[in-house]
């Protein structure tokens, strides 16, 4: 009996449709996990090794020149920090509700940071300094 | 005369450019994402009532701190010996009030610095309490 060949010669195509769902995974991906820059304000931060962590929303930020930033919003004075931060932190009583996080320029001195230390713990919160790992 | 008429051509996707667009999007997105950093130094700094009742302790433990200098209860120290320092100034003791640790920073204490006496103080098992030295006032 004669046995047909199969055909030696079919084509090897890439599988493109597939590649194409990889890849759109991948976009998806990137756009769900993207948080995109609430703090536009460029900081040095200080370097530490490791201590904690914080996942907390909200962030205050005191730049070079020492200016208060809340959620990327400028603020006038630590007052107004304090008046904000305190209706934000309204009925939360959990310590990990009540983070805030603070990322300040590394070479500011006490002068320039002390007023926003103080009004965070009088609002309420619990200050989270954010630097980098050293 | 019977014109012929000509077979209607195939839809078709291009999937290779779609491909293309695809993972030109994914480099974009590679290359622009940066991490949110989440590591950090929690402290709740004592205010009010609690740091008044810290300071009128007798054996509370005082660091006063400034860019170059560095004093744990009227004696100088180095910042990589505070911690060991603070850790054996603290054994026994169990309360907050008594664990204590008040830093009484100059004006010209650095940010950074401060994080790494705030660290000390923290990994030594203290509860750091900040006050101005000419205000002696809550923090």
């Amino acid at each position: 009996m004669k046995i047909r060949r199969r055909n030696a010669h079919a084509i090897h195509e890439t599988q493109m449709v597939s590649l194409a769902d990889i890849a759109f995974l991948l976009i998806f991906f990137f756009m769900l996990s993207s948080q995109f820059m609430r703090d536009r304000v460029q900081i040095d931060l200080p370097g530490s090794p490791k201590t904690d962590r914080t996942e907390s929303p909200i962030s205050v930020v005191l730049d070079r020149e020492g200016h208060i930033h809340l959620d990327g919003q400028p603020l006038e004075s630590a007052d107004a920090l304090q008046a904000q931060l305190a209706i934000k932190l309204n009925g939360k009583t959990t310590p990990k509700s009540r983070e805030v996080r603070l990322r300040c320029h590394r070479t500011l001195t006490f002068k320039d940071y002390h007023q926003t230390f103080e009004a965070i713990s009088a609002a309420g919160g619990i200050i989270c300094i954010m630097h980098d790992v050293r | 005369m019977r014109i012929k008429r000509r077979p209607r051509p195939e839809p078709h996707v291009p999937f290779i450019s779609l491909a293309d667009i695809a993972w030109q999007l994914i480099i974009f997105f590679l290359v622009t994402s940066t991490f949110t950093k989440n590591e950090s130094l929690n402290i709740e700094l004592p205010s009010g009532d609690a740091a008044a009742g810290m300071e009128q302790q007798e054996d509370t433990l005082t660091v006063q701190a400034g860019e170059k200098t560095l004093v744990l209860n009227g004696e100088p120290v180095e910042l990589d010996d505070l911690e060991a320092r603070l850790r054996a100034a603290l054994a026994g003791r169990t309360t907050d009030v008594e664990r204590a640790v008040v830093l009484l920073p100059g004006d010209d204490l650095t940010f950074e610095r401060n994080l790494f006496l705030l660290r000390a103080i923290k990994q030594a098992g203290g509860v750091p309490a900040i006050m101005q030295e000419n205000e002696g006032g809550g923090g």
